[in-house]
């Protein structure tokens, strides 16, 4: 396994917006596949209620609305900017690409980097690491919106899909940060792919999601947790070294027993518990945001785990360093602008 | 110790089968009820109700109640 360092980027804030109406996960999936499949939905997911957009309200509409906030909260202004890089599965529109749009209404300098990303469920990470080499190639800040709208892809009768997938945005700023210099130690990231298994999760263009749900449990509890655990022996990565292990929330048994396999108790592992569904690869920037507003606001240095769709996963250790701004607000509709759905 | 018929019983009720029905070989796919989803219940019920782990990467290939009993018994 190769071990990716990067000492010069540090997070200055993350803010994370989620749709205001919250569905009861059973109710919501006894009304479409019955109630002894809703009854086992929910019982297997863990996910109590699901935040779900309206429709006409975007991965665009929540990842501005996130990232105006991330901006605002670390005092941020619009040419400090170098890049932006944007990561969804449902950005909208194939093109222009999502990360432009951002540029253009958040008014970021036109001389920036703008990229999308598509990574699925593991891609923070690989955002995390591109907005590390960004920060560092442009000396400037570097906005990574990690967002997804998944209902309106959802065929609403697919009990494999419907207790799980949710809405979601993120926007995390990644600043330059001198290598070695006070205030963070050096990320780790380590990645891994299996394009061979990646019919288990599909989402074709305009179509709706499908999963297999038992290829994808089999990948992540034998494929992704061993890329995990390699990832963690390698770099001396313990309870000891790392102040708690943020894992995607596919579901909250998965992200339970996952965390325990690697040494993880409940009280070190950052999820949302089962209050906001699997909303994709925000999961993770959400966790942070959830969990970190409330925890001890010392520097703290955390363990990513994600896997999903690809199939891929991804591994990173980072830092949240003191002061680091972090937010979670619901989405206001009046100041919306509709934009096309996936 | 465990009760082995209070054990299959007990999967029978998660499954949705009658008591009596479910053996050490009743297996995942045997069934229509012990599909993919119903896999991950079955093993959360059961590791709750009798105080055992199935460890992580086992999961998936341990498809038959008999395979589920002896890491119940082993635990």
């Amino acid at each position: 396994m190769a071990t990716i360092t990067c000492d010069n980027a540090e997070i200055r804030g993350i803010s994370a917006c989620l749709p205001p109406d919250a569905a009861d996960n059973l109710s919501r999936c006894a009304a479409a596949c019955g109630p002894e499949k809703a009854s086992t939905a929910v019982k297997t997911t863990g996910f109590r209620s699901l935040r779900l957009a309206r429709p006409g309200c975007g991965t665009f509409d929540l990842c501005l609305s996130a990232a105006r906030a991330a901006m605002r909260e670390t005092g941020c202004a619009p040419e400090s900017f170098g890049a932006a890089i944007a990561v969804s599965i449902t950005p909208g529109m194939e093109m222009p690409a999502l990360s432009c749009r951002l540029q253009a209404a958040l008014g970021l300098p036109r001389d920036i980097i703008a990229v999308d990303l598509r990574a699925a469920c593991a891609g923070y990470a690989y955002a995390l690491h591109l907005a590390a080499v960004y920060a560092a190639a442009t000396g400037k800040n570097v906005l990574l919106a990690d967002g997804d709208v998944q209902s309106h892809a959802v065929r609403h009768d697919d009990p494999a899909t419907l207790p799980v997938l949710s809405d979601a945005a993120t926007a995390t700023i990644v600043s330059p940060r001198v290598p070695g210099g006070v205030g963070g130690a050096p990320w780790l990231f380590a990645f891994h792919s299996d394009g061979a298994g990646g019919d288990a999760l599909r989402l074709p263009c305009g179509g709706t999601i499908s999963m297999d749900g038992f290829s994808v449990f089999r990948f992540v509890t034998v494929d992704a947790l061993r890329f995990l655990r390699g990832f963690a022996a390698e770099n001396g990565i313990t309870p000891e070294t790392a102040d708690a292990f943020v894992p995607h929330q596919a579901n909250m048994y998965m992200a339970r027993r996952v965390a325990q396999s690697l040494g993880f108790p409940p009280e070190r592992t950052w999820t949302c518990d089962g209050e906001f569904g699997n909303p994709g690869s925000a999961s993770v920037p959400l966790a942070l945001a959830w969990r970190g507003r409330a925890e001890n606001p010392e520097r703290r240095r955390l363990f990513l785990g994600a896997f999903g769709g690809g199939l891929s996963a991804s591994a990173a250790v980072v830092d949240l360093p003191a002061g680091c701004a972090l937010s979670v607000h619901d989405f206001e509709y009046a100041d919306s602008a509709p934009e096309e759905r996936p | 110790m465990i009760d082995k018929k209070e054990f299959f019983d007990f999967a029978a009720d998660v499954l949705g089968v009658p008591r009596g029905s479910a053996g050490p070989e009743t297996a995942m796919g045997s069934i229509p009820q012990w599909d993919s989803i119903m896999h991950i219940r079955l093993t959360l019920e059961l590791e709750e109700r009798f105080g055992f782990q199935v460890p992580l990467e086992k999961i998936a290939e341990t498809r038959t109640l008999g395979a589920f009993l002896a890491f119940a018994e082993n635990r």
